[in-house]
């Protein structure tokens, strides 16, 4: 069996489980429609959004940091995998350890392609305006993509690397908050400090952000910018995936 | 000949803790060999290592003649593996967990289904396998993995504590099922164990191992003769000068204890049920009138106190489990 064969048995696995309980991946839905609702409805930031509603600028930003926090969250799956012992009769069957991460990364992907697409419908149904046909809806779902398997990946390291489920439920913390206010999600690079700024242009979620925003919410394609935030969040996903591939292919040694 | 399993030297150290020490041992092909020992002696690491799941910190093992550090790769091939803990996937259904394994083992469809449904009518799951695992027993999960070693078909398994913390009639089905296992499909069983009975029932050879060492093996009968005879204690009525001199020149029994009313008899050349009516006749001959006698045969349990000079006290096996199964809920709370 080859690689991509190896991978697609580890994601068949997590997207059946998956299946036998749809339900509880809307369940998570709930708190980023109220951020949309509430935080939306209140905040007002005349001039900073370049003319649109302020709900349509932070629908990407929210959409973003809900998959980010699907995708992290995917290590915890991994943990009791390792703790009931099938991740152990997974690393000595005859497949590749880069196939387990990958196959892992990519069920992430489809969890979090269930959530975006009910996301997006809900968001049209509240009447919060974006620029939806095929190729805008496939530009958004290439860039999750991208970016869910180099958070899913960097979950599964956290998991591995980490001993106990506290410790990882600790510094998953410390990622996902953070990470959405120190980005571009909920406000512009321009209106913050120059501390919080600069922590933010080298935050991968701003660039993720960044390029769904330009052709979601305002429709444009203008190439060099686009073009710049895909190719940091590639390689920002890149890297995550080989150095958790490392992970894996240590268990063990 | 090539050994189904061998080390030399196997050793490994976590920080200053020797796990397992200079293990030296071999099973034959079709063999099904037990490491016997407390918990914490080192049993488990050793499985591990065998199972291409840690990396020794010195020494050699071989299994199926591939070195298990350099060919890692082809003893996955010929190798099954199943951990101490029930590692059937609770959010799948329990032909889908079948499912996964045979595609996990590359195997082609038309063979996988055939394959999936002989194993689960094998182990009486074919009624429940469309069933959610979360609902299954703990011996029906452990039917499930046994299941799925049949549909991988290892040459070689490896099982850690196969039967920990199942009630009896399942062990009884799982003793059954990898002896049924080894002579279909001539596989060789490695398993670990801290019950004296399923080393002593189950496997055709016993190693015990103790902080990390080996400190003897062979089969089961052999090690209880190696500790001794069977004994005989006997209550009497009656002068003991009299009982002296019915067993002083009994044949079988090679040495007589005496204490007030009672005395202890070893017995070489002959099972002890069978000694006893000869003993019994004689000490009537002699006017001994026997009150009560007790049979002691050797157990696995003389032999470890005999090759480590410490009683082989065994963790109550139900507190493991039931901690595992009350952190697999919670963590599976957590998880939706």
């Amino acid at each position: 069996m080859n690689m991509l064969g190896q991978t697609l048995v580890v994601c068949e696995k997590e997207v059946r489980s998956m299946m036998h309980n749809p339900s509880e991946r809307l369940f998570r839905l709930i708190k980023p429609m109220l951020w949309l609702l509430l935080f939306g409805s209140v905040i007002k930031m005349p001039g900073m959004t370049s003319g649109v509603d302020y709900k349509q600028f932070m629908l990407p930003g929210i959409l973003i940091h809900t998959v980010l926090v699907t995708a992290i969250g995917h290590g915890i799956t991994l943990k009791w995998e390792a703790d009931v012992g099938i991740l152990s009769r997974m690393l000595v069957a005859p497949i590749r350890r880069t196939s387990i991460v990958l196959g892992k990364a990519l069920s992430s992907v489809a969890k979090t392609y269930m959530e975006v697409g009910v996301f997006l419908v809900l968001a049209w149904i509240l009447g919060i305006q974006f620029h939806c046909d095929v190729f805008t809806l496939s530009f958004t779902a290439a860039v999750v993509a991208i970016f869910v398997i180099g958070i899913s990946s960097l979950g599964m390291a956290l998991a591995i690397l980490l001993r106990t489920r506290e410790a990882y439920t600790g510094v998953v913390g410390l990622v996902a908050t953070p990470s959405l206010f120190a980005s571009n999600s909920l406000y512009s690079l321009n209106q913050m400090p120059q501390w919080l700024r600069t922590i933010a242009s080298v935050n991968p979620v701003t660039y993720a952000v960044d390029s769904i925003r330009r052709i979601l919410t305002y429709g444009s394609f203008e190439a060099t910018p686009i073009l710049t935030d895909l190719l940091v969040t590639v390689l920002f996903s890149a890297a995550i995936l080989a150095c958790t591939v490392v992970v894996f292919r240590r268990i063990g040694q | 000949m090539v050994h189904a399993i061998e080390t030399q030297g196997l050793t490994k150290i976590y920080g200053n803790k020797v796990a397992v020490a200079d293990s030296n041992l071999h099973v034959d092909d079709r063999e099904i060999f037990g490491l016997l020992g407390p918990n914490g002696a080192g049993k488990t690491t050793t499985a591990k290592m065998l199972a291409t799941l840690l990396r020794p910190t010195s020494g050699r093992a071989w299994v199926g003649g591939f070195d298990i550090v350099k060919e890692r790769g082809k003893i996955r091939k010929i190798m099954g593996y199943l951990p101490q803990q029930l590692t059937s996937d609770d959010t799948l259904t329990g032909y889908e967990n079948l499912l996964f394994y045979a595609k996990l083992y590359g195997l082609s469809r038309e063979l996988r289904e055939k394959r999936i449904g002989e194993a689960l009518g094998l182990v009486g799951l074919r009624d429940s396998s469309r069933q959610m695992v979360g609902t299954y027993s703990g011996g029906m999960k452990r039917r499930l993995e046994l299941a799925s070693v049949l549909v991988s078909r290892p040459r070689i398994l490896f099982l850690d504590e196969p039967t920990l913390g199942l009630d009896p009639r399942s062990r009884r089905l799982v003793w059954d099922f990898l002896k049924d296992l080894r002579d279909s499909f001539e596989t060789t069983i490695f398993l670990t164990t801290n019950y004296m009975d399923e080393a002593d029932k189950l496997c055709d050879r016993v190693a015990i191992i103790d902080l990390g060492k080996i400190v003897v093996d062979g089969p089961p009968a052999r090690l209880k003769e190696s500790v001794g005879g069977d004994v005989i204690a006997l209550k009497m009525n009656g002068t003991q000068t009299n009982a002296q001199e019915a067993l002083k020149s009994h044949p079988y029994v090679k040495h007589v204890e005496f204490a007030n009313d009672s005395a202890r008899l070893i017995i070489e050349g002959k099972s002890g049920e069978n000694t006893i009516p000869l003993v019994l006749a004689d000490l009537r001959a002699k006017g001994v009138e026997v009150v009560s006698v007790t049979l002691h045969k050797p157990s696995l349990d003389d032999v470890f106190t005999r090759y480590t000079g410490k009683r082989f006290v065994r963790e109550v096996a139900m507190g493991g489990p039931r901690r595992m199964k009350q952190r697999a809920r919670m963590l599976r709370a957590v998880r939706q």
